[in-house]
C-alpha cells in the first residue's frame, strides 16, 4: 500500500496538471481580489465610506464546491486518477500483485489529499489577499472563533467528500470525459439541491436536511452577506448540531461512495 | 518446476466462450510460444493469468499457488507482464518510469541500479535521459517496457505479441533481449502470430484457435516429429497435383498457391520420375523440414489435405 501511495504521489508530483492547478490556486485569488478592489472602488462613492465586499466575502467564497476553483479541483482529481487507466499503470499495478482493495484506497487518498492541499492552498491566498485589501469583519452575535473553525472543517470536508465521489466516478467510468462531466454534474446538483431545500419549510426534517452533504455549509459562512441568514432562513437548529451533523452526512456518503467503488472496482475486468 | 498451470480454463463475454477448457502448463526455463490467429484467444488468457481478468470456469496457479488463494499476490511479484502494449507513463523519461514502477512492485533501487536496467535492454540510457517515453520509436517502448517488467526481477515474464509493430531491427533486439533473459533464468510466455519469430527463441508452443487449446509441443518434440517436406513449384499446380496422386504411392498430399507439397515419407527418386514422366514445366523441387507455421497451418487445417 505505501508503494502503492508513493506511485500515485510521484504520478501526481510529475504531472503538469498538477503544476496548472497550482498557479491557478495562486493567481485566481489574486485576481478576484482585483475585480472585487475595483467593484468596491467604483461602487465607493455611492455608498459613502461603506464598501461592499469585506474580507469575509471573498474568505466564504473559497471552500464553496461551485465557485471558481472549486469545481475544477475534483474534476483535476478525477483526471489524474482516469490517467493512471489510459496510461494503463493501473494494469501494472494489478499484475505485479497489488490488491485492487489497496489499488483503490491508493487512488482516493491520493485525491483526497490533492484537494484538501489545492483547496487548502486556495483559501489561504484567498484569505492573504483578501486581509491584505479588505477589512476583516468581526460579527459580535456569533463566535467568530468557533464560526471560523466550522467554516474550515467544513470547507475542508467538502472536499475529502467530493475526491471520493470524483475517486469512484474515475474508476467506474474509466473515462477523463464522464468523470468530468459527472463531477461537475454532481457538485452543481449537491448545491442546487441545497438552495432549494434551504427555502423549502423543512421544519419536520429540520435534522434530517443537514445530511444532504453540502447542505450545512452555507451554515458557517463568514460574511452578513450570507443569503440564507439575509432571507431570514438558516438554522434554527443549534450551530454545533449542524456542524456534527454536517460531519456525519459527509462520512455516510464518502463512505457509501468508497464502498461501492471498491465493489465495482473489484468486480469489474480491466482491460 | 511448475510456473504456470491452466485447468479448463474458461471465459465467457455476453454469453460465448473467448477461451474455453485451457489447459497449458509452464515449467521453469521455458520459452512457451503461444501461437494463434486473431482473436484466438491469446489476450484473453493472459488477461486472466496475470488477474486482469477473472476466469468464468475452471482455475489456474502460478507456481502451484491457486488463484483463489491469498497468496497469490505474493507469487504475482515474481510475474512481469506485458499485456497487448507495454504501458508506461508517456509524459516521463525511461528512469522516471523505471522509478515509477519501483513503488509499484514495492523494489527497491538506486538511480544507478535502474540505469543498468535501462543498459541491460539494450536502451541507450544517455540517449534517452531527457527524451519522454512519447517520444520512443515502438521498438524502444517494447524494450522499456521489458525493463519495467524485470524491475522486480521477474522469474515469469508474460509479452503479449512483442513483436507487434516493430521493424526488422526491432525484431532483432527484442529476440536477443528475451534470449539474454532466459540465459539468466527467467521463463517466458510470449504469445505471437509472427511464428518465424518464436521458432527462433521459443523451447515450447501452445496452440490456440477459437479459444481452445489445440496442442502443447516441446519443440524437441516438434522437430523429432517433424514431417519432411517435398515442395514442388512449376507452372501448373494443378496438373502437377493431379499427376502426383494419379502415382497412388504418396501419403499425403497439398497444394498451396502455386506449390504443391508432400508430407510424410515421400521418396524423392519417386517424385522426381513421376515429374519427368509427365512432361510437366518444375521450377523447383525442394526438401523442407517442418516449422512451426507448418505445422500451425497443417493443425488448423487451412491447407487443403487431399
Amino acid at each position: 500500500m505505501i508503494g502503492l501511495l508513493k506511485a500515485d504521489f510521484y504520478r501526481v508530483r510529475k504531472s503538469k496538471l498538477t503544476l496548472v492547478i497550482l498557479i491557478l490556486c495562486v493567481a485566481f485569488p489574486l485576481f478576484i481580489t482585483l475585480m472585487y478592489l475595483g467593484i468596491n472602488a467604483l461602487t465607493g462613492d455611492a455608498l459613502g465610506d461603506e464598501t461592499l465586499f469585506s474580507a469575509n466575502t471573498l474568505m466564504d467564497s473559497a471552500f464553496s464546491l461551485t465557485n471558481n476553483i472549486g469545481l475544477v479541483i475534483p474534476a483535476f482529481a478525477g483526471i489524474l486518477v482516469c490517467s493512471d487507466i489510459s496510461n494503463g499503470t493501473l494494469r501494472n499495478k494489478v499484475i505485479s500483485g497489488n490488491r485492487r482493495v489497496q489499488i483503490y484506497l491508493s487512488h482516493l487518498i491520493v485525491s483526497i489529499v490533492f484537494c484538501v492541499f489545492m483547496i487548502l492552498l486556495y483559501t489561504a491566498a484567498t484569505t492573504g489577499f483578501a486581509l491584505l485589501f479588505f477589512p476583516f469583519e468581526s460579527d459580535p452575535s456569533k463566535d467568530m472563533t468557533k464560526q471560523i473553525l466550522y467554516w474550515a472543517v467544513n470547507g475542508v470536508m467538502t472536499f475529502v467528500y467530493i475526491a471520493t465521489v470524483s475517486t469512484f466516478l474515475a474508476m467506474a467510468l474509466r473515462n477523463v470525459a464522464p468523470t468530468i462531466i459527472f463531477t461537475l454534474v454532481l457538485s452543481l446538483a449537491l448545491t442546487a439541491v441545497s438552495s432549494v431545500v434551504s427555502f423549502l419549510d423543512t421544519e419536520k426534517f429540520k435534522y434530517l436536511v443537514y445530511l444532504i452533504p453540502t447542505y450545512s455549509s452555507s451554515s458557517f459562512g463568514l460574511s452578513s452577506l450570507n443569503l440564507m441568514a439575509l432571507l431570514g432562513g438558516g438554522p434554527t437548529v443549534p450551530i454545533d448540531t449542524v456542524f456534527l451533523l454536517g460531519l456525519l452526512s459527509f462520512v455516510i456518503f464518502g463512505v457509501l461512495n468508497t464502498v461501492l467503488g471498491i465493489v465495482f472496482f473489484c468486480r469489474k475486468d480491466i482491460k | 518446476m511448475n510456473v504456470l498451470t491452466t485447468t479448463h480454463l474458461s471465459k465467457l463475454y455476453k454469453g460465448h466462450y473467448a477461451v474455453k477448457d485451457v489447459s497449458m502448463h509452464i515449467e521453469k526455463g521455458d520459452i512457451y510460444g503461444f501461437v494463434g490467429e486473431n482473436g484466438a484467444g491469446k489476450t484473453t488468457v493472459i488477461r486472466l493469468i496475470t488477474g486482469l481478468a477473472a476466469p468464468s470456469e475452471g482455475e489456474y496457479a502460478l507456481y502451484d499457488i491457486p488463484y483463489t488463494s491469498s497468496e497469490i499476490y505474493q507469487v504475482r511479484r515474481k510475474t512481469g507482464a506485458i499485456v497487448e502494449t507495454a504501458t508506461m507513463n508517456r509524459n516521463m523519461t525511461a528512469l522516471e518510469n523505471l522509478r515509477l514502477q519501483c513503488a509499484i512492485t514495492g523494489v527497491i533501487k538506486t538511480d544507478d541500479e535502474l540505469r543498468q536496467l535501462i543498459n541491460r535492454v539494450g536502451l541507450d540510457e544517455e540517449a534517452i535521459r531527457k527524451k519522454k517515453a512519447g517520444n520512443f520509436s515502438l521498438g524502444m517502448r517494447q524494450r522499456l517496457g521489458i525493463a519495467m517488467v524485470m524491475v522486480s526481477d521477474a522469474e515469469f515474464v508474460i509479452l503479449d505479441e512483442p513483436m507487434n509493430g516493430l521493424d526488422p531491427q526491432g525484431f532483432i533486439e527484442v529476440r536477443e533481449t528475451i534470449m539474454k533473459l532466459h540465459k539468466e533464468g527467467v521463463t517466458f510466455l510470449i504469445s505471437s502470430h509472427i511464428l518465424s519469430e518464436l521458432d527462433k527463441i521459443c523451447t515450447k508452443i501452445g496452440v490456440i484457435s477459437h479459444g481452445e487449446l489445440l496442442e502443447e509441443i516441446t519443440m524437441d518434440a516438434l522437430h523429432r516429429n517433424a514431417r519432411r517436406q517435398i515442395v514442388v513449384s512449376g507452372d501448373s499446380p494443378d496438373d502437377i497435383l493431379r499427376a502426383l496422386q494419379a502415382e497412388g504411392s504418396f501419403p499425403e498430399i497439398i497444394k498451396e498457391g502455386d506449390r504443391v507439397i508432400l508430407y510424410g515419407d515421400a521418396d524423392l527418386n519417386r517424385v522426381i520420375a513421376v515429374l519427368a514422366g509427365s512432361g510437366l514445366s518444375v521450377r523447383s523441387l525442394n526438401t523442407l523440414e517442418e516449422t512451426i507455421e507448418d505445422h500451425y497451418i497443417r493443425l488448423l487445417g487451412r491447407g487443403k489435405i487431399v
